[in-house]
This record gives structure tokens, C-alpha cells and sequence, in this order.
């Protein structure tokens, strides 16, 4: 699905990403994880196209990524990042529907179907309730399942989640990772997310990929790459991990 | 399922017919206007009259006014319609770059003179003016060293602002700061300069719609309709830019091609607008600000209602201004003194509200 060869990107003179080498599956729940610099945000920003790279290459879907267009990228991909505040009173159903307007074009009008993707996207997202509330008046947490609607109305075969549900309470945070591994298994949805929490990871990841200085350091299914050890050597913490549990932090 | 999503079908739609209603009664209002005010001034007009002036030479029907005396209908035509045009453009383009602006620096406060397009265009008319008081015989036109000015002071500004081949928001603004300051500088030197002479820069520097001729329209049609189309074009892409430019684009906008296009043809409506009528606030500025919270956010409407607001906004001020007083006040002083006021009200409400 997506193939990461030979990528390194530096700032200036300072080399953030080394010959780094990933894959990450098709329908698959995958995350970057890693400390403070360890090069997960410059990664992601290269995988949505954010920024471009000028040695190595990524292909996605077996073509490269920089041969999409703008337009073609936004078919296939949706980005829920940390998002900026706006300032301008949409409501947020205009915002969700805004998430049509890959597959509508400037012009196009939203059609029946349309209509019911967002609807079911929103029922999903639990958003029907403020479709009239202004973007302007809701707190951040409701702002992250807004934007995760207008993502998924996207329909992409690829989600890519940049700390997407950081201001949202524990509740919401488990109700919508539960429901994206649902949209893995059963429509065969990618996603490749960033996250910080180590027990979410672990619970609901297939893959994590762990980076540590601009390298992968390891990748695989949770229980191998996410050891005691290696926790211990990336983060520098210790930890204790409890069988069905999780981890506990010393 | 169906019956539920078609539940917003029909707000969509709803809203949709809103805005026509809205754009329609507006337009309403605005030809009610024009005919209203053609006929106001030193010289009584009666309604018909002035319909009749208007149809006969727009159909080339000279019967219709042949009885009307020559004299009426040269106010009509040649005084008074071509300002009330003039007027009308002027606010339907600072209306519609005040919108697109706004969006584009995600600044609800931005106006189409944050970049300093219209210092750059008022230096040019002051060059002008001097140039015409002290140096040239055959007069320079005004209107055509604002428009150079302002073209020039947009390439300037864009230059600064671009680094590494991108045009950040926040490079803008500073940039037009720069810019603005530099040629404030200039103008005051230019005064300074004429002496005497100087009221003839202070007038222009007011903004005024009086004595407006076909010339002022012909140069401020063609430029202010196309810019205002080029806007509305891109009215769904700047709804996503108004998100963000990352969001932006992960919705497929290109951000940069966009944002450079429209701050363009916003600069270009902004640089005719002032090349004709000097500098005129807060139209920009208050029409988009309560179209925004009172009707839509949705550039994609907002865009031309500004445009079909601003232009009536305008085009009352201008006939107060002209009508109410013995001694004519600028437009742009008229503007800014009951803009101001008005502007506070709604910032102080819009504060409590939060």
C-alpha cells in the first residue's frame, strides 16, 4: 500500500529522516510512534504531501506520491491534523460537507448520495446534533469529531490521523478509535496514525512502526515491537507491562 | 436512512433559496435607488422622467424623452447616473475584496487596505495632483498614476512577502505594513511639498464620488466585474481555505495557486476602486463582517452578496452625503464617521457574546 525507500530530509544542514524504509500494509491500523524529534511529524508530512523529499521515494498504491495532483491526493487520502482555529462562523454541517468536495469538484452540486454519506458520517461521528452550531462555539474536543466527519465524508482509502483526537475526552477517544478499527476491518480502510499514547497504541494498532532518531528502530505487530526493553532505550522510561492490562510506568 | 439525509438536502436547499431572496430583494432595492436618487438634487426630476431618459437611451428610443428638455436629461446622464454607477461599483468591489481578503489572511478584521494597495494607489493620485499643480501642462490623469501606483505597490508587496518561492499570511500583512508606512512618508512629503496648494491632495485623499464621469465607469466596469467573477470562481475553494491551508489542501485546493490568483484580482478591484474615488474605509470592512453572521458563511454566496451590498451601502452614502448637506462631505469621511461607530457596537456585542 504504502512503500517507503531510501527517504532523507533535512532542515537546513540538520538530517531529520535517514534512509529510512517502511512499508505499511493495506488495511491496516498502523502508527508512528516515537519521542520528541524523533522525525514522526516530518514523516507524516512527507506521506500526505505536505512537504517534498529529495532523496529516496514513496509510493503509494504502487505509483509515486508526488505524481498526484492536489486534486487526485485528496480522493484517496484524508488528514486530520491538529487543526488551526478558524475564525469564521460556518456551521458545522457546511464544514462536514466540505469533506464532498474532492469527488465534486469547484462547480459540482452534492447529490443524493452525497447527501447520505455525510449523513451516515455523521451519525457515526456523532455530530447530527450540532449540524447548526457554529464551528466558532463548540469546544475543541466536538471540533476534532467535526473534522473526523468531514474526513471520513471524504470516503478515503487512506486515513491518516496526526494526534486527531488529542483535546477529546476518554470516552470519545475510545468510541471513535473502536469505530476507525471498525472502518479498517470491515471497508479495508488504511490508516497511519501519530499518537502518544502507548496503551491506546498497543491496543488498537495492527503495526507500529517505533522511531527513535530519524530511523525506524523497530516495526511490527504490537506485542513484538512495543517490549519493555525497547520502550526503555526509545524513551528513556521504564516500564512494567501487565499482561492483558497494559503498561504500567515506573 | 433516505428520509433522514434528505433532511439536509432540504436545509441545503432552503438556504439556497434564502440567499436568492436575499441577492433579489437587494437588487430590488438598488434599481428603486438609482431611479430614486437620479432623480434628487438641485434640479427636480419626477420618476418618470428619468425612467423614461434612462429606458429611451439604453433601448435607443429617442421618443421616448424627445418632450423632456435637453438640459434634464444631460443631469441624468451625463451627472448624476455616472456617479450613482461609479458609487455602485466602488462599493460592490471593496465590499467583494474586503470578503476576500478576509478569508485568505484568515483575518476577520483584514480589509482590502491591509496590504497597502491603496496607500500605494493614493501616492500615485498625489504625484499626480502635484505634478499637475507645478510642472506639466497638459494634465496627467490622476486616476491612471493611482492605478499604476497600486499595481506597483502590489508587485512590491508580493515580492517581500514571498520567501522561498511561498507567500505566508503573516509575511503579507507585514510586508504591506512596510510598504504603506514607506509611501505614507511620500505623500506627507508631497504636501508638505505643494504648500498652499495643498487642500486639492487632502480632498482626494478623503474620498469622493463627486463629479464622476462615463470615463471613471468605463475604467472601473470592465476591471471590478472581472475581478469580482475570479472571486466568485474560487468561492468553494476559499470556504476550505478558510479552514486552514493544511486543511485546505487535504481537501485537494491547491492553496498557493489559489491564494496568489485571488490576491490578485482582490488587489486589482482594490487599485480601481481607489484610483477612482480616492479611499474610501469600512465598506470592506462591516458589510462582509454582518452578511457573515447575519446570512452565510459560504464564500461561495457571500462573495457576490457582499459585492450587491456594498454597492447599495455605498450608493445611499454617497446620496446622503450629496443630498443632505449644504456643503457636500467626502463620501469616505461620511463612511468612516458613521462606519466607525457602527463597527464598535458590533465588536463591543460580539465580545459579550464570547
Amino acid at each position: 500500500m504504502i512503500k517507503i525507500k531510501n527517504i532523507e530530509f533535512a532542515y537546513h544542514t540538520e538530517l531529520i529522516l535517514k534512509d529510512l524504509n517502511v512499508d505499511f500494509g493495506k488495511g491496516l491500523f498502523s502508527t508512528i510512534i516515537g519521542p520528541n524529534g524523533s522525525g514522526k511529524t516530518t514523516l507524516m508530512n512527507l506521506l500526505t504531501k505536505h512537504k517534498a523529499y529529495k532523496t529516496g521515494s514513496i509510493h503509494i498504491n504502487k505509483q509515486k506520491i508526488e505524481s498526484y495532483s492536489i486534486e487526485s491526493f485528496a480522493k484517496v487520502a484524508a488528514v486530520i491534523s491538529q487543526n488551526e482555529q478558524i475564525k469564521f462562523p460556518f456551521t458545522c454541517l457546511d464544514v462536514i460537507l466540505m469533506g464532498r468536495k474532492p469527488h465534486i469538484g469547484k462547480f459540482g452540486k452534492y447529490n443524493d448520495d452525497d447527501f447520505e454519506i455525510v449523513h451516515d458520517v455523521m451519525e457515526l461521528t456523532d455530530t447530527l446534533c450540532f449540524q447548526d452550531t457554529l464551528v466558532t462555539e463548540i469546544s475543541g474536543g466536538e471540533f476534532q469529531r467535526v473534522m473526523l466527519a468531514q474526513a471520513l465524508a471524504q470516503e478515503p482509502e487512506i486515513l491518516f490521523l496526526d494526534e486527531a483526537f488529542s483535546a477529546m475526552d476518554l470516552a470519545y477517544k475510545l468510541h471513535f478509535l473502536k469505530l476507525i478499527k471498525k472502518l479498517v476491518e470491515e471497508k479495508n480502510m488504511t490508516v497511519i496514525s501519530v499518537m502518544h499514547d502507548l496503551n491506546l497504541a498497543y491496543r488498537f494498532s495492527d503495526t507500529i512502526c517505533v522511531m527513535k532518531d530519524g530511523i525506524v528502530d523497530g516495526i511490527g505487530q504490537p506485542c513484538h515491537t512495543l517490549t519493555e526493553g525497547r520502550i526503555k532505550s526509545v524513551f528513556g522510561v521504564d516500564v512494567e507491562y501487565i499482561p492483558e492490562k497494559g503498561f504500567l510506568f515506573l | 436512512m433516505v428520509s433522514n439525509s434528505y433532511v439536509l438536502k432540504e436545509k441545503l436547499h432552503k438556504n439556497r433559496n434564502k440567499m436568492l431572496i436575499f441577492g433579489l430583494l437587494i437588487s430590488l432595492v438598488t434599481v428603486f435607488c438609482v431611479l430614486f436618487f437620479v432623480s434628487k438634487g438641485q434640479a427636480e426630476l419626477s420618476f418618470s422622467e428619468v425612467y423614461r431618459v434612462i429606458i429611451g437611451k439604453l433601448m435607443n428610443q429617442p421618443h421616448l424623452f424627445s418632450h423632456i428638455k435637453p438640459y434634464k436629461a444631460a443631469i441624468v446622464m451625463d451627472i448624476r447616473l455616472p456617479r450613482i454607477i461609479t458609487a455602485l461599483l466602488v462599493g460592490f468591489g471593496l465590499a467583494i475584496a474586503g470578503t476576500v481578503f478576509q478569508s485568505l489572511l484568515m483575518n476577520p478584521l483584514a480589509d482590502p487596505y491591509t496590504i497597502g494597495v491603496s496607500t500605494g494607489a493614493a501616492f500615485g493620485a498625489v504625484l499626480a495632483i502635484y505634478l499637475n499643480l507645478y510642472y506639466v501642462t497638459t494634465p496627467v490623469s490622476i486616476t491612471l498614476f493611482a492605478f499604476i501606483g497600486a499595481l506597483i505597490t502590489l508587485g512590491l508587496v508580493l515580492k517581500i512577502a514571498t520567501q522561498k518561492g511561498v507567500i505566508s499570511t503573516a509575511n503579507l500583512v507585514l510586508a504591506g505594513i512596510i510598504v504603506s508606512s514607506i509611501l505614507s512618508a511620500g505623500i506627507s512629503f508631497i504636501k508638505y511639498a505643494s504648500g498652499e496648494d495643498v487642500a486639492a491632495i487632502v480632498n482626494w485623499l478623503m474620498g469622493s464620488l463627486a463629479s464622476r464621469s462615463w470615463n471613471h465607469v468605463m475604467i472601473a466596469l470592465p476591471l471590478i466585474l472581472l475581478g469580482g467573477l475570479i472571486c466568485s470562481f474560487f468561492g468553494s475553494d476559499l470556504n476550505a481555505i478558510s479552514l486552514g491551508e493544511r486543511q485546505a489542501r487535504s481537501l485537494g485546493v491547491d492553496v498557493l495557486k489559489v491564494r496568489r490568483i485571488l490576491l490578485v484580482a482582490a488587489a486589482l478591484i482594490t487599485a480601481v476602486c481607489v484610483s477612482v474615488s480616492g479611499i474610501i474605509g469600512f465598506v470592506g470592512l462591516v458589510i462582509p463582517h454582518l452578511l457573515r453572521h447575519g446570512l452565510s458563511t459560504d464564500n461561495r454566496y457571500l462573495i457576490p452578496l457582499s459585492g450587491l451590498t456594498g454597492g447599495l451601502l455605498l450608493l445611499i452614502a454617497d446620496n446622503i452625503s450629496r443630498l443632505m448637506f449644504v456643503v457636500e462631505v467626502p463620501v469616505g469621511v461620511m463612511m468612516t464617521l458613521i462606519g466607525g461607530p457602527f463597527f464598535i457596537s458590533i465588536f463591543i456585542k460580539r465580545n459579550q457574546t464570547m
